[in-house]
């Protein structure tokens, strides 16, 4: 049996690129250790992703929470850093943002535009919290993202 | 919010009488209480995360939030003093003279607040100025 000596450091698609290449070729079950190795690698060098996505959302919107002050300015609500940095976790966090909204409805529909690109709220309903968390957990159930 | 986190943010609340008169909440801030409005948050952001009056600048500029008011039936004035009759909106902007807050005065003559998420508060104009929102920029008024 050869054997394959596989660069660590390579990122995800490097590392793809690294065994496409005839010259690199692994077996089906060395390309399987590869790949859980690199996801743990790439784990390992994003400090944030040592959380789940639901323990980072569920720290993100705490902060964001404790340190909006008495601002009434939406642009300030949704340019925070914590809010910023749960648009930053990426699509996996949407059901944990309209499950954060079901129990405590909050100024999450910027977040949620920006990650699905859609907004289910008629213009009509314009600010009116309720009603756009009504419109954004329909939207939700209809796309099988509420537990 | 606590009233000491409150103080912390507007000093001279802590100096003055003021009063905590609603539970927080997100479901409206400063401009729609101070319009009159309970159930949606007023902000000229883009639509339809936020109310803004029709055909009114969704711009976070003293004229727009004037603008705002005039379209439902304010205009300037020159002061908060109270007047029979009329009801008035305090304009509050920070250092760069960008819009923070909006304060609506009661028949009395003191006014009400709505702090962002948090409650409302009944106070004195003095007793808001110089904190978190800067201080008094305009004012509007309409008739009761």
């Amino acid at each position: 049996m050869t054997a394959v000596c596989v660069p660590l450091s390579l990122p995800g698609a490097a590392s793809e690129a690294w065994r496409s290449s005839p010259s690199n070729a692994v077996s089906t079950a060395s390309a399987a250790v590869l790949e859980q190795w690199t996801d743990a690698s790439i784990q390992f060098t994003r400090p944030i992703s040592r959380l789940s996505t639901r323990e980072a959302f569920a720290g993100l919107a705490e902060t964001w929470r404790e340190e909006r002050g008495f601002t009434s300015s939406l642009h300030e609500l949704v340019l925070s850093q914590s809010y910023q940095q749960v648009i930053a976790l990426g699509p996996d966090v949407v059901p944990y943002i309209l499950d954060e909204l079901r129990r405590r409805p909050d100024h999450w529909f910027w977040a949620l535009s920006v990650l699905t690109g859609v907004n289910p709220v008629p213009d009509d309903e314009a600010g009116n919290v309720r009603a756009m968390t009504d419109a954004w957990l329909q939207w939700g159930e209809q796309e099988g993202l509420l537990p | 919010m606590s009233r000491k986190a409150i103080e912390g943010a507007f000093p001279r609340l802590g100096r003055t009488n003021y009063s905590l008169t609603s539970p927080d909440s997100v479901e409206y801030n400063c401009v729609a209480w101070a319009a009159g409005d309970t159930s949606r948050f007023w902000w000229p952001f883009e639509r339809p995360l936020a109310y803004w009056p029709p055909g009114v600048d969704r711009r976070v500029e003293l004229e727009a939030f004037v603008e705002a008011f005039k379209s439902i039936g304010y205009e300037e004035c020159a002061d908060g003093n109270l007047e029979a009759g009329c009801e008035k909106v305090a304009l509050f902007a920070d250092a760069n003279g960008v819009p923070t807050h909006a304060a609506r005065q009661l028949p009395g003559g003191r006014w009400t607040s709505k702090l962002g998420q948090a409650e409302d508060i009944e106070h004195n104009i003095y007793g808001l100025e110089g904190g978190a929102y800067g201080e008094v920029t305009c004012y509007v008024k309409r008739t009761r």
